[in-house]
């Protein structure tokens, strides 16, 4: 099955699932196609009887790591080195934060997202929520007068969203999820009549429920106008209850395993049964066609122009044998055409470091993310805090509507794993217990049988706009152990995103007091997200949403790629990934990614017809 | 109520509810018997082994609900809160194998072997022992004898939506399919055999040579019926793990598996009591405590268990997290060594509690 040649039809950089949506779409299609993966890989096997590869092996590292972060299941691999989110610090005001960790920060606001360099990429961590962005959100200019435009509208997407909810497997109810029973008209989908997801919504937490009842007819005022605030489930990329004929694809390596959702709790980082949906199940469909091989352990580094034709001749890369030496071969490949699917920071710095795809200056630029702040505290009754999924459900009513004029607009995402995130709880906070409250015995018991069921926070996802200068560069001086780059950052969160983190404190505010929460929301001016908006104090993390390092525009002169994303300059080169988006919104851009990944399958094919 | 088989052909419905309702208890009755011995792996330890038995665990399930659609739509209720649904262990099993005794017990040979006759095909067991199979083709042949008495009438319409349907229920079982009339009850009870003992053959000769082929008898049938990855039946599926090796292609059932390794590690296992009784634990406060607890997770999982095979199938969802909490609780006993320098852990005693038996019960 493995096709050694040097000379394929494409060339797909990067295997996580905006690569392996790409390949297996070529591959069904009897292309010739070849995955570079610069991390490394799991060779499609569950167990591996002891073995550094296989999915176990991710999750005995997940079991055995102090710090339970997003990647702590996957290797650090100093040949494809990854973020972590214990390497943020707020960078100092005269030099960069150049030593902590992989990206180098020169602020003013630190990045605070990460991403994984392993085959299937950042879904191996990710939530799986699937949701649409809204027909306002493709054309923040013109509406609101803010952002971005993009090259194509909501109609258009509209059957690539759906494609791509069908091959993920989302769960969801279209009747819930074209948001009708919310009355703000800015927010509500049209969905395709009769069209429906491919399996039911996961069911949603007794929290939910509790929430759900409590802010039933609740409206909040913005700008003179009333807004209501409205629970509704949120649509999944993990296996629920199949609608029909769908069947959902078990665990890749062990198929025995991968059913329905379980509630394991530890989603994020690592889904112990694949009852989530990772890249790794397209991976395996793409290789199942024959067609398609992925090299690991493979950092492309340079793409080579034919200066006659101005394709990209050559992808070059190195080829390390091991994680643990920097001993690599330098390698070289052709494709008809060329798809870079490394991830936004990724692919900008591989354009970047070849200069090429640039004629626009607009590369590595743009760079958002969704500024999640969060607010917590203690509800007055057991909600059952610690089960389920992350979150089952949201307050979507403030996605959209006409303060988006003034100030940006945020999903509220209700967290099911109480404080966990913003207090490590349990499993940093018990200690606190017994060392700082000198708790012990019936009455640490009684502590954590008591609270701990109470625990209760909100997530708020805030909009950011595409601004040219929060970007990723390159720079020399900075390189990883194989001599390539590593990412330089210059970010800030605007006054527009901070307004919206005001407003979104003062919905949680109104809130808590309507539920009877117990507040606990510390926002200390040594976190590293810290920021302030009208002499208040907020904090931002990072959601893990890089968005817009190469985006699809209209116009040669600001933009990378096209409405086909296909590069401006270079007639064979192809970007996917959340890189292409002009603008964040308010929905987490997978599903958006891969509904865009599936329409550039499609014009791939269309133009290796002319090869 | 329903403890023994009564040896007769079926010859009315009330026969056939009897002997599917019995169905229903022999398919649950097997899975203390495997979870007994699963939960006693060490956690991470005996990988393969855990997913073999895991899975035969699943299939037994599906036959369960395979059964209890049946019995559901020819007009039935299955019951299965009860105290007389579980056997106490050691147990003969309810469809009248009398040659052995199911026990519980940790992973082991002997449990294996113990694994063994229960899945024992027809066709390597002795002419007079009645194999559970067997009991299934009885249950084939009384319905055809009723439905060439009520023809399409056995299978009323009103029953179909009753049934459990297939989204509740998927990944390393089977597919659940609606039982609307004889065809496809018909399936559904082919399923459990094919599953259980393989793929019946008639001029099936037991020193045919693999592949796994249509034909061979030993064939679990999900490639065939499911469109699923080719399996052993459970039998051969325990056998490799008894011998420690797998079957490849080229083996006989009387060549035994020649195949890899299979790679198991008895020390790996919590040494527990075979067959606990209450009893034993009456000296130990907390060990009994938590065998109370086990057992009151057990009871409300019959309780979902009965109401979601009685008309309200959504209550399901709710019974998949209390399996979960059946295996915490299980592996939370058998971590615990006996005080009493026996050297075995504690493990759980399996007994249904009624209602009014249950703590805060008026």
């Amino acid at each position: 099955m493995t096709h050694h040649h040097n000379d394929y039809d494409v060339v797909i950089v990067g295997a996580g699932i905006a690569g392996a949506i790409m390949a297996k779409q070529l591959g069904e299609q009897g292309k010739q196609v070849l995955i570079l993966e610069a991390g490394t890989g799991t060779d499609g096997r569950f167990f591996d009887q002891g073995k550094e590869q296989g999915y176990e092996s991710y999750m005995e590292r997940f079991f055995t790591a102090m710090a339970k972060i997003p990647n702590a299941p996957y290797p650090n691999n100093p040949n494809a080195p990854q973020p972590l989110v214990t390497d943020i610090q707020k960078p100092p005001l005269d030099k960069p934060v150049s030593d902590h960790g992989y990206f180098v920060q020169y602020g003013p606001d630190p990045f605070a997202s990460t991403y994984t360099r392993s085959e299937g990429g950042t879904t191996l961590h990710w939530l799986g929520t699937c949701l649409r962005m809204l027909p306002e959100d493709f054309e923040l200019q013109s509406r609101f007068g803010r952002g971005r435009d993009w090259p194509i509208s909501y109609q258009e997407l509209q059957p690539w969203y759906e494609i791509a909810e069908q091959h993920i497997g989302v769960s969801a109810n279209a009747d819930v999820q074209n948001y009708h029973q919310i009355d703000n008209p800015s927010v509500q989908l049209p969905f395709e009549e009769n069209y429906n997801y491919p399996m039911e919504q996961i069911p949603q937490s007794f929290l939910d429920q509790y929430l759900a009842k409590g802010l039933q007819g609740m409206q909040v005022n913005i700008d003179n106008q009333t807004y209501p605030i409205d629970v509704v489930a949120t649509p999944q990329g993990r296996n629920g209850m199949p609608r029909g004929d769908y069947r959902p694809v078990g665990a890749v390596g062990n198929p025995d395993l991968g059913q329905r959702c379980a509630g394991n709790s530890n989603c994020v980082p690592i889904c112990p049964i694949q009852a989530k949906y990772s890249a790794l199940k397209t991976l395996e469909q793409a290789k199942q066609t024959g067609n398609v091989t992925i090299e690991t352990q493979a950092v492309a580094y340079h793409l080579a122009v034919d200066d006659n034709t101005q394709n990209i001749s050559k992808v070059h890369y190195k080829r390390y044998h091991s994680s643990d030496s920097a001993a690599f071969e330098d390698k070289a490949v052709t494709g008809k055409i060329v798809v870079l699917a490394a991830h936004a920071v990724e692919n900008a710095k591989l354009l970047l470091a070849s200069n090429v795809a640039n004629s626009s200056d607009q590369v590595g630029r743009n760079l958002m993310d969704h500024p999640t702040m969060l607010t917590w505290g203690l509800m007055p009754c057991k909600i059952g805090a610690f089960r389920g999924p992350g979150s089952t459900s949201g307050i979507p009513s403030l996605r959209g509507g006409a303060f988006r004029a003034d100030q940006a607009a945020f999903r509220i995402e209700i967290g099911n794993w109480g404080w966990s995130w913003p207090e490590g709880a349990p499993i940093a906070t018990v200690p606190d217990l017994i060392d700082k409250h000198g708790l012990f015995g019936p009455a640490l018991r009684h502590k954590i049988a008591e609270e701990y069921p109470r625990m209760f926070r909100f997530g708020f996802l805030v909009e950011q706009l595409p601004d040219p200068d929060n970007r990723v560069t390159i720079d020399d001086q900075y390189r990883d152990q194989l001599g390539n780059y590593r990412p330089v950052i210059h970010y800030k969160v605007t006054d527009y995103t901070r307004a919206g983190m005001a407003q979104a404190k003062e919905v949680s505010d109104a809130i808590f007091q309507r539920l009877g929460v117990e507040p606990f929301t510390q926002y200390k001016t040594s976190d590293p997200g810290y920021v302030q908006y009208q002499g208040k104090g907020y904090v931002y993390n990072g959601a893990g949403h890089l968005v817009g390092t190469h985006l699809m525009g209209k116009d040669p002169k600001d933009s990378v790629v096209n409405r086909d994303q296909r590069s401006w300059d270079h007639p064979n080169l192809y970007l996917v990934g959340c890189g292409n988006m002009p603008t964040i919104a308010t929905s987490n851009p997978t599903l958006t990614m891969a509904a865009l990944t599936f329409w550039a399958a499609d014009n791939v094919l269309n133009a290796l017809d002319q090869y | 109520m329903y403890h023994k088989l009564q040896k007769r052909p079926i010859e009315t419905l009330e026969q056939l509810h009897h002997d599917l309702q019995l169905a229903i208890e022999l398919e649950f009755s097997t899975l203390p018997v495997y979870l007994s011995a699963l939960y006693s792996i060490r956690e991470g330890t005996n990988q393969c082994a855990y997913t073999v038995i895991r899975s035969v665990v699943m299939e037994e399930m599906f036959h369960l609900t395979n059964a209890a659609n049946l019995l559901i739509a020819t007009g039935g209720s299955p019951a299965i809160n009860n105290p007389e649904f579980l056997p106490t262990f050691p147990t003969k099993l309810p469809d009248g194998e009398t040659w052995f005794e199911a026990d519980l017990q940790p992973f082991s040979p002997a449990a294996l072997r113990n694994f063994l006759k229960i899945e024992m095909p027809a066709d390597l067991a002795k002419a007079d022992d009645i194999t559970i199979g067997e009991f299934y083709v009885g249950i084939e042949k009384g319905l055809e004898t009723l439905h060439n008495r009520y023809g399409p009438a056995l299978f009323p319409a009103d029953c179909h939506d009753k049934q459990i349907a297939h989204k509740y229920y998927y990944g390393g079982g089977g597919e659940i399919t609606p039982i609307t009339d004889l065809d496809s009850a018909n399936f559904a009870l082919n399923a459990i055999v094919a599953q259980g003992e393989g793929v019946p053959e008639k001029h099936w000769n037991p020193t045919q040579p693999f592949p796994l082929g249509e034909t061979t008898g030993i064939d679990s049938g999900d490639h065939q019926l499911f469109m699923q990855p080719r399996e052993l039946s459970h039998y051969y599926r325990f056998n490799e793990l008894l011998l420690g090796y797998r079957y490849v292609q080229g083996d006989t059932p009387d060549s035994g598996p020649t195949g890899p390794a299979i790679p198991i590690d008895y020390r790996q296992v919590y040494p527990v009591l075979k067959n606990p009784q209450p009893e034993n634990y009456h000296a130990f406060g907390a060990i009994a405590r938590l065998d109370t607890e086990f057992n009151l997770t057990l009871s409300l999982l019959l309780d979902q268990l009965h109401l979601a095979f009685n008309g309200q199938p959504d209550i399901l969802v709710a019974a998949v997290g209390t399996m979960f909490g059946l295996k915490e609780k299980a592996q939370n006993m058998m971590r615990v060594p006996l005080p009493d320098g026996s050297g075995h852990h504690a493990a759980p005693t399996w007994r249904y509690i009624p209602i009014d038996k249950r703590p805060g019960a008026c």
